[in-house]
């Protein structure tokens, strides 16, 4: 049996140890220290190379922003001659072992491949995230969009936070996403230099509300459904057939004014001077009212046509459910799979 | 929702003047009677004003008038608006001839002085002598007008007015 000294300096030990602990109520899979990562140039299928490179350095600056991770050889200075002396493409590094070989070059812990490829307006993002040291892919991840590739930044982001789902910077990520039910969601824009300044909020049925706003102010829905330039366009347009209509209207209703003031005295004269004064000018107030009243209609008429293509529009570009499928070899969306897979791989390790 | 639903009756404003109806059927340059309806009694007095119809830069008119002398019985004939303003007019009337009314209204025109439009050239005052409806008509040739060169002036329309005796 041990002495009560002895106790007493166990239970001393302990509490200085426990003291010594971070205070942190999170649990992070590698240690605080940063672990580094590389992202490859996405390989690009179907769009430009200068839009695979703007894409891919979204996902690096919104990967080095909301997770732990140091992201290395971002910036396309950096990405120049870091394996070779000559310029060297890497979107066409597809392969895992030479992912792996980039990695070790550029010694880092983790590194992401990744391919976007579009086929006429839906695109497809896909990302690995690849382990360096065990040499295999730790999990996949992609997802469908469609729309155009001005809307396409916040699939980027999501694709992040998917690939990142356990790494996720809590406190950063607060402020961005919110943790529900269903996975993440984005809670607001981080890059508004970059992004409209509508969120989207994916839990919400996006097509629904983009109807709903386009059927009160066309073009409204499509700037929510992040399609800003065609969407003001749309609004421009529907302000100019407003506009148009507003001027028709008040050249119908200052008319009308003076051609009632003019009929008023018109009916009792007898002096024919006066009534074929009067005639001529109320024959005019008459063609400019029954002009303006004709180019009501065809307003009217051409604004309906407007307002259903409008709708149309916007049920196409309206944002619809994220497709989200899992192929990762490791981990699945379940949570506790995840967490218990993504041990085992660091136990193998 | 104003663009779906904003839309306003056509004009109507009908151009039924009872004085105005009969010119509205007239080619310019014309002449004629207002009014072109006059209802009186047996002994009453009224006028009736001769007039040209957009008649462009006239120095002179002729009006030959011609009434049922055994109906109407003209009284006095006074100057209109037509030459009202111009300088040095000249206006006189003639109805020593039966049945016919001579009315005679010129101005000096210079280069920068001419009459146009619609205006009253005389009025003219009748009583009714008895119960007889008549007309009042113009007569042509005679009736003519002419411009400052003396060039004439094609009256394209004439008027008349009836005369209705109760």
């Amino acid at each position: 049996m041990r002495s009560p000294k002895t106790i007493a300096s166990a239970a001393l030990l302990s509490l200085v140890s426990a003291a010594s602990l971070p205070d942190t109520p999170h649990f992070y899979l590698y240690d605080l220290a940063s672990p580094t990562i590389a992202v490859i140039d996405f390989h690009n299928q179907g769009i430009s190379p200068a839009a695979g490179q703007t894409l891919t350095e979204r996902f690096r600056l919104t990967l080095s922003m909301y997770t732990p991770y140091s992201v290395e050889a971002s910036g396309i200075e950096n990405r120049i001659n870091i394996l070779n002396r000559k310029s060297r493409s890497y979107s066409t590094c597809t392969s895992i072992s030479c992912a792996v070989n980039v990695g070790k070059l550029l010694n880092v812990d983790r590194i992401v491949i990744g391919n976007i490829s579009r086929e006429s307006n839906q695109y497809t993002l896909s990302a690995d995230l690849v382990s360096v040291q065990m040499e295999e892919i730790i999990r996949s991840r992609s997802l469908e969009y469609i729309g155009e590739l001005d809307g396409i930044h916040d699939y980027v982001d999501t694709l992040v936070t998917r690939l990142f789902y356990d790494e996720l910077n809590p406190v950063l990520y607060a402020s961005r996403f919110l943790i529900t039910s269903d996975g993440l969601a984005l809670r607001q824009t981080s890059f508004p230099q970059l992004e409209s300044k509508i969120d989207l909020e994916l839990e919400k049925n996006e097509v629904l509300w983009a109807m709903l706003y386009s059927s009160a102010l066309p073009g409204a829905g499509q700037v929510y459904s992040k399609r800003v330039v065609i969407g003001r366009r749309i609004i421009g347009g529907w302000a100019t057939l407003g506009s148009l209509m507003a001027y028709n209207y008040f050249r119908y209703y200052s008319s009308n004014k003076e051609a009632d003031k003019l009929y008023a005295s018109y009916g009792p004269s007898l002096v024919p001077e006066d009534l074929i004064a009067d005639r001529l000018k109320i024959q005019e107030y008459a063609q400019t009212m029954d002009r303006a009243n004709r180019n009501m209609r065809i307003i009217r008429n051409f604004s309906v046509i407007y307002w259903l293509g409008n709708m149309w529009h916007t049920w196409q570009v309206a944002p619809r459910k994220i497709e989200v499928e899992p192929s990762s070899i490791l981990l699945t969306m379940d949570p506790v799979i995840n967490e218990i897979g993504f041990v085992l791989s660091v136990a193998l390790n | 929702m104003m663009l779906f639903t904003l839309s306003c009756a056509d004009s109507d404003y009908p151009m039924d003047n009872w004085i105005d109806v009969p010119l509205q059927e007239m080619e310019p340059p014309a002449v004629f009677f207002n009014p072109h309806e006059i209802n009186v009694s047996v002994g009453d007095t009224f006028a009736v004003n001769l007039y040209v119809l957009q008649v462009d830069n006239v120095a002179g008119v002729r009006l030959r008038v011609q009434y049922l002398r055994q109906s109407l019985q003209f009284l006095d004939m006074e100057v209109g608006e037509l030459f009202i303003d111009a300088f040095d007019t000249l206006f006189f009337w003639d109805s020593t001839e039966a049945s016919y009314l001579d009315v005679y209204s010129f101005y000096l025109a210079d280069e920068s002085t001419y009459s146009s439009g619609t205006r009253s050239i005389a009025t003219a005052y009748f009583r009714a002598k008895n119960s007889l409806d008549s007309e009042l008509i113009y007569l042509r040739p005679a009736t003519r007008m002419v411009t400052p060169d003396n060039e004439p002036i094609i009256i394209k329309s004439y008027g008349k007015a009836t005369i209705k005796v109760d």
